[in-house]
Parts: C-alpha cells; sequence; structure tokens
C-alpha cells in the first residue's frame, strides 16, 4: 500500500522529467568504458525514482565503439534496450525512495514505456571509469567519474577533461516532444 | 601428389571463404552513405578542442547542447536528411529551420539507416 502510494505521489508531483528518447553513448576514446548509466527524477527533495543498471555488474562499451561503427550503446528505453541494444540490461535497479531499492527485469510491468516509472524520469548521467583496452588496468590521468546533466539533487559535472586530454560530455538536444541523450567519450 | 594438390586447392578455397566473412563484417563501415559519415564526423567534431564546452557554456545550468555546438552538428544533419528525398523546402516547412528539430530528426534517421545496415550484414551471413 505504501508502495502505491509512493508510485501514486511520484505522478502527481514530478511532471517534466520523463523518457522522451532514446539514449546513445559514443566511445570515440582508445579506452573500455566500464561503469552504469542511470535515469533519474530531479525534481523535489527525494530525488527519485532513481533507475541504474545494476551495480555491480558494469556495462562495457570497448574502446571505438560509436556510432560511426554501428557500436554505440543505445538503450530506447527501460524496456526495448533489452532487444535492440548490443549491450542488454538484464536487470535495473528501481529506488522509489531511499528505503525502497528493487532489481526489477528489463521486461518487468512498472518499466513499460508507458509506466509510472518511465513517466517520471529522464536519462540523467554515468557513473564510470575507464581501462587501457581488453585489460583491468586503469586509463593514465584519471579517465572516470560522474557525468550528470545539471540539475537539483547530484552535485557532478555535465563535462569532464582529463590533463591528458581526455573528455567526456553529456548533454541533450530537444524537439518538442522528443528528447535525445548523448553522452560522449574522446 | 594429385591428392596435395586437391587437399591445398581446398585449404586455399576455406581460406577465401573465411577471407569473405571478415569483408562482411566490415561493411558496417563500407555501408555507410557519404551522408552518414559526415554525421558521424560532425558527432565527433563535438571533442575538438575548440569545439568542448567553454567556460561560460559550463555554467548555464541546462542540459540542453549550446546553440553554438548544435550549430556544428547542423550542416551534416541537414544533408542526411535532404539525402533520403526530403527537399530543402520541405526540410524548412517541418523544422522552420530550428536547429534541435534538425538534429532530432537527422539523429533518428540516421539510427534507422544503421539499423538496415546491421540487419542486412545479419541476413547475408
Amino acid at each position: 500500500m505504501k508502495k502505491v502510494l509512493a508510485i501514486l505521489s511520484l505522478a502527481v508531483c514530478s511532471l517534466g522529467y520523463a523518457q522522451k528518447g532514446p539514449l546513445i553513448v559514443n566511445n570515440y576514446s582508445i579506452y573500455d568504458f566500464k561503469g552504469v548509466v542511470f535515469a533519474s527524477n530531479e525534481s523535489g527533495a527525494t530525488c527519485s525514482p532513481y533507475v541504474t543498471t545494476r551495480d555491480p555488474d558494469e556495462i562495457v562499451i570497448p574502446a571505438d565503439s560509436h556510432m560511426g561503427n554501428g557500436k554505440a550503446l543505445v538503450y530506447d528505453n527501460y524496456r526495448d534496450q533489452f532487444t535492440n541494444s548490443l549491450y542488454p540490461t538484464t536487470t535495473w535497479t528501481v529506488s522509489l525512495s531511499a528505503t525502497s531499492v528493487t532489481p526489477r527485469a528489463w521486461n518487468h510491468p512498472s518499466l513499460l514505456p508507458t509506466g509510472v516509472i518511465s513517466a517520471n524520469t529522464r536519462w540523467s548521467g554515468t557513473k564510470f571509469r575507464m581501462f587501457y583496452a581488453g585489460t583491468n588496468d586503469l586509463a593514465p590521468g584519471g579517465f572516470d567519474g560522474p557525468l550528470v546533466l545539471p540539475n537539483s539533487c547530484y552535485n557532478a559535472p555535465s563535462s569532464i577533461s582529463t590533463p591528458l586530454g581526455n573528455t567526456g560530455d553529456i548533454f541533450t538536444v530537444t524537439s518538442g516532444a522528443t528528447t535525445i541523450t548523448y553522452i560522449q567519450f574522446f | 601428389m594429385k591428392k596435395h594438390f586437391l587437399l591445398t586447392a581446398f585449404a586455399a578455397l576455406t581460406l577465401l571463404s573465411c577471407n569473405n566473412e571478415s569483408s562482411a563484417v566490415n561493411t558496417v563501415e563500407s555501408m555507410k552513405t557519404p551522408q552518414m559519415e559526415n554525421f558521424d564526423k560532425a558527432f565527433k567534431s563535438l571533442g575538438d578542442p575548440q569545439n568542448r564546452p567553454t567556460e561560460e557554456e559550463k555554467k548555464r545550468n541546462t542540459s540542453e547542447l549550446s546553440d553554438r555546438r548544435k550549430a556544428l552538428l547542423v550542416p551534416a544533419s541537414k544533408e542526411l536528411i535532404l539525402s533520403t528525398g526530403v527537399t530543402e523546402s520541405e526540410l524548412m516547412r517541418k523544422t522552420g529551420g530550428d536547429m534541435s528539430q534538425i538534429i532530432v530528426w537527422a539523429t533518428q534517421i540516421y539510427m534507422k539507416k544503421s539499423d538496415e545496415i546491421r540487419k542486412n550484414i545479419k541476413s547475408e551471413k
């Protein structure tokens, strides 16, 4: 019952944060990306729901994987990414509040594109570390971190650069009802 | 002797066929149209030092790509849209010249085209 109330109140209070288009991750760098991507609602004080690819299972986007060679990570939504993406996420971790953290299968009804979670979260960021291709050796220069769209919940940059010249960026391009979220590494 | 010759010929054929396979794998990139290639290049160019977000752009506190950086994506996006048979006047009518609309439209075309290429390659195998 509590959960139902939580979900209902979410539906009311969090307009403006909805999944309105795909997430595209282009890794143009020579390093392997290992990390998670997440979506969230950053309105209100609770900063939830928060939906992330499941820790500790990391997504690995190999060096030089981007739209140009058809190897970009593209997630249309929580569900369809499982069948359409090269990097399928089997389980999402869904936080409705600090005390309600639940693993949810990709095809769980609450994660449908028309569902209440999708309607109240937007793709918002990544937490990652870069590694030498094919190894577990960290890339030089501290090529890691969170990369998050500007918001009032998480104090994290939307672009980073290392002393060695590697960079990362997250941004959206919005047209009418569609928002495409891009994350790019160089 | 004959047997050896046949074996060698067979081995050569096998090698050839394996070669073909790897060339089929490579075609994701080789099957792209020039317009798709330019669209890729435009996105990649956002990482060039002069195209990185400026200090001022970082402080804007908005998710949306800045107009300066959007402008870098527009020419290639237009080209890609026009390459599907859309005319310049249709493009202007539909988007009103709005940069975001042009980029989103082009991205959707791009994703569709590269999906088709991937499917074609799969069915050839």
